[in-house]
């Protein structure tokens, strides 16, 4: 696949997932749809097998279940497309042990995905969570005064 | 400037800060040779003109005098690269209000640089910010959820 026919596969990817958000079943097709038999995603932190990030998208260990994800640049180059995002969403499940607020968070990221037979074979993401938990007053602004 | 050129100057800016040891003259000839003068950095927070991202840089690679940076992917697109990278270095001054702790600070991030005659004209920096900040003791580690 083309880096060009990568980036339609990608907001395609977007499209669908933010027409199924709030919808676990709904979610799960998507997920299935594209995401490789040995999917792997990669969190700053911590990977996770296809099946956890799954169930993470898809239980309550998600704590913005109606996210919405808006694309704001993407490149492409050989198997690998990357998104820089805006995400929004309602604070309605855990996010580490700050109980639900129902607040709603803007939070930016970027995503950077690995393409092979029209599916995705890895993410890696970088989600703003601090910008999260500042927004749900867990933690003061760091921003510098200025 | 071609996708292997940018890609090989976004390699020479990371060697070139790497190589900058907290020394304050390194670091101005470094940020004057990559950095244009209309420069932009963004990242989650805010967005920063090039005199205070400036300021903001000399603070972190003072407080990690050992800073390395190890490039992990990159993809890059017309006048664009993004790397994901590897932040590796010892807190040894004071950093966002806490004093030197002597600890091996590691975190991973990504960089999406704009390239022009040469230089990085705008930057989008997402980095783990919850890791940097746990690990200097500003955050509790996540609890099991």
């Amino acid at each position: 696949m083309s880096a060009k026919e990568n980036k339609v596969l990608v907001r395609q990817y977007f499209k669908e997932f933010n027409q199924a958000t709030g919808n676990p079943d709904k979610i799960h097709s998507v997920c299935q749809k594209y995401y490789a038999p040995s999917f792997t995603f990669h969190a700053p932190s911590r990977d996770m097998t296809r099946e956890q990030i799954i169930r993470h998208l898809t239980t309550k260990e998600m704590p913005f279940p109606d996210a919405t994800y808006s694309i704001e640049d993407m490149l492409a180059e050989g198997d690998k497309v990357a998104v820089r995002y805006t995400m929004q969403g309602a604070h309605k499940e855990p996010l580490r042990g700050i109980p639900a607020t129902g607040k709603k968070v803007l939070i930016k990221g970027v995503a950077i995905q690995k393409i092979d037979d029209g599916m995705l074979q890895e993410e890696w993401v970088f989600e703003d969570v601090l910008g999260a938990m500042t927004q749900l007053g867990a933690i003061p602004s760091a921003a510098p005064k200025k | 400037m071609s996708i292997k050129g940018n890609k090989e100057l976004v390699r020479e800016v990371y060697k070139a800060f790497n190589a900058v040891k907290g020394d304050a003259a390194k670091f101005r000839a470094v940020y004057e040779k990559y950095i244009a003068t209309g420069y932009t950095y963004h990242n989650a927070a805010m967005d920063r003109s090039r005199d205070d991202f400036m300021k903001d840089l000399t603070a972190f690679l003072t407080a990690f005098p050992d800073t390395h940076f190890s490039i992990d992917d990159m993809v890059a697109e017309g006048d664009k690269v993004v790397s994901r990278y590897t932040f590796e270095g010892t807190h040894k001054g004071t950093f966002m209000g806490v004093p030197a702790t002597g600890k091996r600070v590691v975190f991973k991030g990504v960089l999406i640089e704009t390239i022009a005659g040469g230089k990085l004209v705008e930057d989008w920096e997402f980095l783990d910010a919850v890791a940097l900040m746990t690990q200097l003791g500003l955050i509790s580690a996540a609890p099991k959820k």
